[in-house]
């Protein structure tokens, strides 16, 4: 078994998985899926109508009843198109295909800034936010925390050491959100230091450099509360991961062939460990931006988070549903190139053991 | 070997291995703190909790107070609030209608006036009209009057009485009518200056005169000179005590973080063990199913089932339980793999003992300690997703919680005026909680795997 074998088997593998997790989410929401359907297919067949009838004053040559049997076949057609009038398994087949082709159907009430009520063309709208954000934020986080596990790792019994396994018990028991009302309470408004939310300055600046500055001035609060909470977090997985490689045997027989400690810390460990460290780097990129979304509430920084939780108030559910399956397929991906990456360094596998 | 294996498996090595560890012993005394506190919450303030909602169950109450220990930083401007209370007198009585006059004096001597007052006069039938004479220390007054007497009234209730003395005095009809500024022109010097913050400083005199239906008795009454500052954490928006919502908040908390991570872990280490321990194609299917539930977004999915069942405390429990297995699966999983490596099992092998009995006497006791850690350092997971929820609005009905008091925080905009302990004291509950867990879970960590 080659690394081709072992490709096909991985995708085999995720692309179940991915329809699994769907079919779970359908199963959970049935219910609430089939009112959002019919009331999408009542609003394009009110909006069909509303057309015809202004179309049909134009020219006068249609009357009622044929409006309605037009409307009535529209409706029938939609009706089918979202499977609401079969057997339940051919639905489930359906909603599945909709799902897998980014039809999540039309907003009850959202709208994307072009105006567009497709589900899928408000959350492509939204997303590129989050990642910004959060992107940012959790590259930041990987570098200190990197750096931090290594020096904790090496100095084993000095402040170094005992530092990190303190600023992990705040990352584990500080929610983001809070710190990051706190933040805006204190840096915004008591000290008048920072926006207190948004993404750029209302109305944002002309140019693509005043705009980018001031898109980062807005961000430097969210980024701080991310930071703080979560730099322990990674810094504590990553001298986990060096301290238990340093228990290897072959540590030790760089140790005994003379090398430096730094030689052995940047050149044997650090080159062993990092598949584990990729692996928890692409878990947390894909996590953050799931994870962000009271943050992004806090901050009133419009990604899906804020976007979610809009729909929550609105009762915007196919928003709510879409987003989700988003999600998912981001998570997935992260996990799978992750995979792929581990089995393409792993020589075990490309021997085909 | 064996013998040491038994005894690190026993319950007491526990205990031992805690109480030992400096960090772990305070974490244990925290935690059993906490437990005292949750009990006393249960057991004297169930009622409070029914109450949280009903804005005019705190209507007595300073509204956004701050803690009262601010008070020694400047006495005469952050006081609490003072009740006076008098022995009504009738004054006339026939069988259409009873006269009742309440007499109250107070002195005040502090640089602001209080941030209301507020009326209370209890009765066992309604009243059928109310009227306030308030005598300031040089003999000034103003009557109060309304058109809707009821028996909890503030100064808001008496505004066109206040407005319109105001306007005599000042000349002009005043910007705004907040309690604190009907406040101030009960307690201000007559004339131009009536709203400039002077106070008239000595005895101030209040007589309520109310009319009743006939046999009408007064129960209760008092007045209440509304202070800005309340108790250990002040008040919100409602007058609701910050203190008691926290205090209420602690036994919810500590049961959704303790049954949320108990049931995961369990489930997580049996289904991660089995599926490590057995191997082959079990292992790849059972990897398959944690995988799924990996991968669902845990905080959106949990928006969304939240949305649509409104679950309770247990259901709320069971979901969060639901989506966190998998992390502790996977660990489960790789420790069980190393497991198997190990001689004694392939001794059991070749001895032909039953492999579901090699999973309980080898297995099972070596994924214990690992289970009892990782149930400690999954509660604050569970208290922080469960006040994530409450923050969002989606508390489970009739409680309170701290995520609860914090998205009132915010939809009555704490952070813009300035009103810290409200957003500060639920927050440093949320962490002063999931510490002790923390730590205990470390020391376990430690003492188990050796740590480093």
């Amino acid at each position: 078994m080659g690394y081709k074998t072992y490709l096909i088997k991985e995708i085999i593998i995720y692309v179940t998985v991915l329809i699994a997790a769907m079919s779970l989410l359908y199963i959970l929401t049935y219910p609430v899926i089939q009112e959002v359907l019919k009331a999408t297919v009542q609003t394009e067949a009110e909006g069909f109508k509303q057309a015809i009838l202004k179309h049909a004053s134009g020219h006068g040559n249609l009357n009622l009843t044929s409006i309605n049997i037009l409307v009535n076949k529209y409706k029938a057609s939609l009706m089918a198109a979202y499977g609401l009038n079969q057997p339940l398994y051919l639905k489930y087949f359906i909603q599945m295909k909709n799902l897998l082709i980014f039809n999540f159907g039309n907003a009850y009430f959202l709208t994307a800034p072009n105006g567009s009520h497709k589900v899928y063309a408000i959350i492509a709208a939204y997303l590129p936010y989050t990642i910004i954000l959060f992107t940012t934020g959790t590259i930041i986080v990987i570098l200190v925390g990197t750096l931090l596990g290594l020096l904790s790792a090496r100095y084993a019994g000095t402040v170094w050491d005992k530092l990190v396994p303190t600023i992990a018990v705040v990352h584990s028991s500080l929610p983001t959100w809070w710190l990051g009302f706190l933040l805006i309470a204190a840096l915004a408004y008591a000290i008048k230091i920072f926006p207190p939310g948004g993404i750029t300055s209302i109305p944002p600046p002309k140019s693509p450099l005043m705009y980018s500055i001031n898109m980062l001035y807005h961000m430097a609060l969210p980024l701080i509360a991310f930071f703080i909470v979560n730099v322990g977090g990674f810094a504590y997985v990553v001298r986990s991961l060096v301290i238990s490689t340093t228990k290897e045997d072959f540590v030790m027989t760089a140790k005994a062939r003379g090398l430096s400690d730094s030689r052995i810390l940047y050149r044997h460990i650090l080159r062993t460990a990092s598949p584990s460290i990729s692996t928890q780097v692409a878990l947390a990129i894909a996590g953050s931006f799931a994870g962000g979304l009271t943050t992004e509430i806090v901050f009133n920084w419009h990604g899906v988070g804020w976007l979610t939780y809009e729909a929550i108030l609105l009762n915007d559910l196919p928003v709510i549903l879409g987003i989700n399956f988003v999600l998912t397929v981001i998570l997935l991906l992260a996990l799978f190139i992750n995979e792929m990456i581990k089995g393409y360094l792993d020589p075990r596998i490309k021997a085909g053991e | 070997m064996n013998k040491t294996v038994s005894a690190e498996t026993g319950v007491k090595l526990y205990v031992n291995t805690i109480i030992k560890n400096k960090s772990g012993l305070i974490g244990v005394i925290m935690i059993l703190f906490f437990v005292a506190l949750s009990i006393y919450a249960v057991t004297n303030f169930s009622n409070v909790s029914h109450q949280w909602e009903n804005s005019i169950y705190w209507e007595t109450y300073p509204k956004n107070a701050m803690p009262y220990w601010m008070s020694y930083f400047n006495p005469n401007k952050i006081f609490a609030t003072e009740a006076i209370t008098t022995k009504p007198s009738i004054i006339y009585s026939s069988n259409t209608y009873d006269i009742y006059q309440l007499n109250y004096n107070f002195t005040w001597y502090k640089e602001m006036a209080p941030t209301d007052v507020v009326f209370y006069i209890k009765t066992n039938s309604p009243i059928e009209s109310i009227q306030i004479l308030w005598i300031k220390p040089d003999g000034t007054n103003i009557t109060l009057s309304t058109t809707s007497p009821v028996s909890v009234s503030d100064l808001i209730t008496y505004s066109s009485s206040i407005d319109s003395y105001i306007t005599e005095q000042i000349g002009y009809v005043p910007p705004s009518t907040t309690s604190q500024t009907l406040s101030q022109a009960l307690f201000g010097y007559e004339g131009k200056g009536l709203l400039n913050g002077t106070i008239e400083k000595g005895l101030y005199r209040i007589s309520i005169t109310i009319v009743t239906s006939p046999n009408t008795k007064i129960l209760l009454n008092k007045v209440y000179l509304e202070g800005n500052a309340y108790g250990l954490f002040g008040t919100d928006s409602y007058g609701r005590p910050i203190d008691l919502g926290i205090l209420l908040g602690f036994p919810n908390a500590l049961e959704i973080g303790l049954l949320t991570s108990i049931i995961s872990v369990i489930g997580g280490v049996i289904i991660g063990g089995i599926s490590g321990f057995l191997g082959g194609k079990t292992d790849s299917a059972m990897n398959w199913v944690t995988l799924v539930i990996l991968v669902l977004p845990a905080l959106p999915f949990l928006v969304v089932l939240s949305y649509i069942m409104r679950p309770n405390l247990i259901l709320e429990a069971l979901l969060i339980a639901f989506l966190s297995w998998p992390f502790y699966a996977i660990i489960a999983r790789s420790s069980a793999q190393s497991i198997k490596n190990e001689t004694y099992v392939e001794a059991d092998k070749v001895l032909g003992i039953p492999s579901y009995r090699t999973f309980f006497t080898h297995f099972l006791p070596r994924l214990t300690p690992f289970a009892i850690a990782y149930t400690a350092l999954g509660v604050p997971g569970a208290i922080i997703l469960v006040e994530t929820l409450s923050f969002l609005g989606l508390t489970p009905a009739g409680l309170v919680t701290w995520g609860s008091i914090l998205n009132s925080a915010e939809s009555n905009l704490a952070a813009v005026n300035g009103w810290w302990w409200w957003i500060l004291f639920p927050g440093v509950m949320i962490i002063l909680v999931s510490i002790p867990f923390v730590m205990i879970g470390f020391a376990i960590e430690k003492a188990v795997f050796g740590g480093k």
